[in-house]
């Protein structure tokens, strides 16, 4: 997690298409470009491909097109170095049974371990750390699916820091958040993304996505609509183009942490 | 709590700027990271009994502990490290009271001085061989439960069991019926069945690998091991009811799909011990990976899992566990399912405590019901298979109802 | 794939471990002899060999365990009784003549290993599908296990008794039981000739399957020396078919032999009522006890016994070897 922000280029996606298995084709050639140290939103109606993207950069679906990061082809990579370049927050977890929340953020350190050998003292470092960082850490021996949504979402965001990977995508991971919590996720990503991360985030609330996100890129119907700052993109034109909805600039609700002296 | 000196967004992975008292970490933990701004690490492991008193308020903590307290024996061992202790303490003391007990109970008087290394040598080997096929199946049902995510899945789940059992069954009829006699020099007779339940085994296994192919999802593997079994049993069926014609050879046909280890002797246990005991240690290079896998295949492949690998090996151990069960005990029932799932309470859902854990317990499981079938008064002997099934039913039910009442039926 | 490479060396190491300790200690395993004919003549071999191929010595064994039903009453014959220290449950408890091994320290388990070893036999007698590992425990032992092979009514008791004979080197009185035998079923035969014979089958019924016994079985020999003609044999049936309803409505025997409890089970049941045998005019006979199912010495009081229901004007003499000919049971027309 400690990239240099000028060294590399950060993550790219040239022409990339997914059709899922006897169907429709779900994206169909998006370019992406996201830099270390910076936030991006990937916004969009229901089903216009926000996800699909996200698995494909993982690899958890066949795409054709290129990914690469810091200009090496992910799809050339094994399943290891893959896992130790892009960490992925899924929207959901299928983690049902009783696996304690400290062994959850372990599986992170997969990819750097051999099998059989014991966690070394950098490797309970790194996952102290992680969920430290996600304040998860007095959690550590609760049975996973004793937690709250709001904490197995940290938990799960721990585990992606723990693979030290330099480029973190997360699918909706506020979608269940109360807005506190919402606040304090993206402290976090802020955080990592001014530690050289880069950070690619779905997200649905366009006043979240205004206020937390560097760059946006809205997608409809597989392709994308428009990219840039998000301030240009969560504007008027494209927001009534894309969702078919006025944006209204002023008025609504709004909410920031409590400025206690600590700063957010 | 100290507010923090360096704020913004350029602290460094493990600084510590900040510190709280442990009593105030509930309170603390919300705004640790505001405070903080950064990065922070523990200066120590936080002891788990603060903080189940730090989370009075909390409903699943309090759940926890009353839940605990119900345990009874798991009041003692509250903490993790120590239930797992406890299991293995437990689980080494019911094996060692089971060897005594396995050289000591049995038909034949051990105070004839004549008889006596005759019968202890037999009850060696009984022991040896039912230790064996009991911790083969349970370390096959960890390994199956973990591949298909479900502790409802056993081993017998692959097709292997029955491709084994068939097998078992062809050497018996079609050996009997047409090749009595003609065996090779190198192979002891007493080895016909086993090899015949080996190779059964190992042709389902075949069966099973080249039609569910490389992609195949986790719902295919089952689909096609139910099929697999499904056809097996229907094909044994048949060589039993062509077999029933012949009045004693259905009898042996059916003792052999009942299990028993009674008269397995030096053979069988020289046959198996590699297969079970170097089969577990391999099998527990995967277990990391099927933690993994507990997170679903999307997950784990995310993080660096190769499913296809994992699923490949995980078949492949299971299915060699199970033929060489069968092959030294016959069918027995009941083990793969009922062990892993007694344990885990115990030492938890991580597969590389469960694996060996299972192991032991299998071992401990099938000699404790193997004592059994001398012990019950009965004409003719009782089988294993039958014992197992006997006393696994209805503690498997009733380790299901207390999971389904405390809703922690995954 | 380094895992994946280990994994598959792993296995092919284990799978030839399993195979090397398999068959390791299998040279220290007895070489086989040569088959030697069992024969009736004076001259006793030395060693027979058995039907799974195993060499036995001959000689006068003094502790034999027979686990074989047919064995158990021809020892009884050949031997002092005291020589046969076990015999089979079969034998003891079902047979309806099991009084005779009532003083027998008999096995409580026939199938138990510590049970027989108790006895510390030197001869252990076994049938054909005996479980190979169990034989191959005894024989560890030392004490040599001798397969009889099948039990198949009168050809295959013959050739026990002859065997017999030869294993504790008593010809002669071998020569006498089976000459005793032969001449009881003789004069069986000769009571009711060919032309005489009724037609009919040997079935029993299991809830709805139908199991029947017929040519390659004792229960066509019991059926030939009781007078009854066997009309499943003439179908084309062989050994012990299991019959659908249909079959056995186009064979339709009038007379059919069954076991106790068994001729209301037939003659209610639904797709089977209209059998002549359930008719007026047809009969169905119940063999008590066990008789029916002793392929052995027991089948000329079973053939005996249904013959004199089923022929009573030609049975000359209550035989004097049927003691349960009085629990025979004859069924007349169902309503």
């Amino acid at each position: 997690m400690s990239h240099s922000p000028h060294s590399s280029t950060g993550l790219r996606t040239r022409g990339v298409r997914v059709r899922h298995r006897n169907g429709p084709e779900v994206v169909r050639g998006v370019d992406l470009h996201a830099r270390p140290g910076e936030v991006v939103g990937l916004i969009g109606p229901n089903g216009a491909g926000k996800s699909t993207l996200l698995k494909a950069i993982v690899g958890l679906l066949p795409s054709t097109g290129t990914v690469t990061l810091d200009g090496v082809d992910l799809d050339q990579l094994s399943a290891r170095d893959r896992a130790r370049s892009v960490a992925y927050v899924p929207q959901r977890t299928a983690l049902t049974a009783p696996l304690p929340v400290r062994s959850v953020v372990d599986l992170g350190r997969f990819a750097h371990r051999e099998p059989w050998s014991r966690p070394t003292a950098h490797d309970r470092a790194i996952v102290d750390a992680a969920m430290a960082s996600t304040r998860v850490t007095e959690l550590a021996e609760r049975p996973f699916p004793t937690l709250s949504g709001g904490e197995q979402q940290r938990v799960l965001l721990a585990r992606a820091l723990a693979t030290e990977a330099p480029v973190l995508l997360l699918d909706e991971p506020t979608s269940a958040l109360d807005v506190r919590q919402v606040l304090l996720l993206h402290a976090v990503l802020r955080t990592l993304a001014d530690q050289g991360s880069t950070v690619v985030v779905v997200l649905h609330d366009l006043a979240e996505v205004r206020a937390h996100v560097d760059r946006a890129l809205l997608m409809k119907d597989g392709v994308v609509h428009a990219t840039g700052p998000t301030a240009e993109v969560v504007a008027p034109k494209p927001v009534r183009a894309v969702y078919g909805v006025e944006l209204l600039e002023k008025g609504g609700l709004g909410y920031r942490l409590p400025s206690d002296g600590s700063g957010s | 709590m100290r507010p923090c000196a360096a704020t913004g967004r350029s602290g460094r992975l493990g600084s510590q700027c900040c510190t709280s008292s442990r009593t105030h970490l509930n309170q603390a933990a919300d705004n640790m990271l505001l405070v903080c701004g950064q990065y922070r690490v523990f200066p120590a492991p936080i002891p788990t009994a603060v903080v189940r008193t730090a989370h009075p308020e909390d409903p699943f903590g309090h759940a926890l502990s009353s839940r605990a307290r119900a345990r009874g024996l798991l009041l003692l061992a509250g903490r993790p490290m120590n239930r797992i202790k406890l299991a293995w303490g437990m689980l080494l003391i019911a094996l060692a009271g089971g060897v005594v007990a396995g050289l000591l109970i049995g038909d034949g008087d051990l105070s004839d001085p004549s008889m006596r290394d005759t019968y202890l040598r037999l009850r060696t080997w009984r022991l040896g061989n039912a230790g064996l096929a009991g911790a083969a199946l349970a370390a096959g049902g960890v390994l199956v439960q973990g591949l298909f995510r479900n502790p409802l899945a056993s081993p017998s789940i692959l097709g292997t069991t029955a491709g084994a059992s068939l097998g078992g069954m062809v050497v018996l009829t079609v050996w009997n019926a047409l090749l009595v006699g003609t065996i090779p020099e190198w192979l002891p007779a007493e080895l016909l069945l086993p090899v015949g339940c080996l190779l059964g085994a190992w042709l389902a296994l075949l069966l099973l690998m080249s039609v569910i192919g490389r992609g195949a999802n986790v719902i295919t593997v089952l689909l096609t091991g139910f099929i697999l079994s499904s056809l097996f049993l229907s094909l044994g069926g048949l060589l039993t009811s062509m077999a029933s014609e012949d009045f004693e050879l259905g009898r042996a046909v059916v003792a052999f799909t009942l299990g028993g280890v009674e008269a397995k002797g030096a053979h069988h246990l020289y046959l198996a011990l590699p297969m079970v005991v170097l089969g577990t240690a391999v099998a527990m290079s995967w277990t990391r990976h099927l933690d993994a896998l507990l997170t679903g295949e999307d997950e784990a492949r995310s993080i660096g899992v190769d499913v296809v690998a994992v699923r490949r090996w995980a078949i492949i151990w299971t299915a060699t566990l199970t033929a060489a069960a069968v092959a030294i005990g016959g069918n027995v029932s009941f083990v793969g399912l009922v062990v892993p799932h007694a344990l885990r309470p115990f030492v938890g859902v991580e597969h590389r405590r469960l694996l060996p854990a299972a192991f032991v317990g299998g071992a401990v499981f099938v000699i404790w019901a193997d004592i059994l079938v001398r012990l019950v008064p009965a004409r003719g002997h009782v089988p294993l298979g039958v014992v197992t099934g006997l006393v696994g039913a209805p503690v498997f039910l009733f380790l299901l109802s207390r999971a389904s009442r405390q809703g922690r039926l995954a | 794939m380094k895992l994946q490479l280990f994994n598959g060396a792993a296995l092919a190491v284990i799978l030839a471990l399993a195979t090397w300790g398999a068959t390791r200690s299998s040279e220290s395993q007895e070489p086989r002899g040569t088959v030697v004919v069992a024969s009736p003549l004076p001259g006793i071999p030395e060693t027979l060999v058995d039907v799974r191929g195993q060499t036995v010595k001959t000689g006068d064994y003094q502790r034999i365990v027979s686990l074989n039903s047919v064995a158990d009453p021809i020892l009884l014959e050949l031997i002092e009784p005291n020589r046969l220290v076990g015999v089979s449950e079969y034998s003891r408890s079902q047979h309806p003549e099991g009084f005779r091994f009532a003083d027998r320290p008999a096995l409580a388990r026939a199938d138990d290993l510590e049970a027989i070893l108790a006895l510390k036999p030197d001869l252990v007698l076994a049938s054909k599908f005996a479980d190979e590992a169990f034989m191959a425990r005894i024989r560890e032992g030392g004490t040599p296990v001798f397969d009889l092979g099948e039990m198949r009514g009168v050809g295959s008791t013959v050739l026990t008794i002859r065997i017999l004979g030869q294993l504790v080197r008593q010809p002669a009185r071998a020569a006498h039981v089976e000459s005793d035998y032969l001449l009881r079923l003789a004069a069986l035969d000769a009571s009711v000739p060919d032309e005489a014979e009724v037609p009919g089958l040997y079935l029993s019924i299991y809830g709805d399957s139908l199991f029947g016994g017929t040519s390659g079985t004792s229960y066509a020999d019991m059926l030939h020396y009781a007078g009854i003609h066997d009309v499943a044999a003439e179908h084309g049936y062989t050994e012990w078919p299991k019959f659908s309803p249909e079959q056995l409505l186009a064979i339709d025997p009038p007379l059919v032999v069954t076991q106790s409890g068994m001729a209301t089970l037939l003659c209610t049941h639904s797709t089977l009522r209209d059998l002549a045998c359930c008719q007026q005019g047809g009969r169905v006979i119940e063999v008590p006890g066990k008789y029916h199912s002793d392929p052995g010495l027991g089948l000329v009081a079973a053939a005996t016994a249904v013959q004199q229901l089923v022929h009573p004007e030609r049975t000359p003499t209550a035989p004097e070897r049927a003691p349960s000919v009085q629990h025979l049971v004859e069924h007349g027309a169902f309503p």
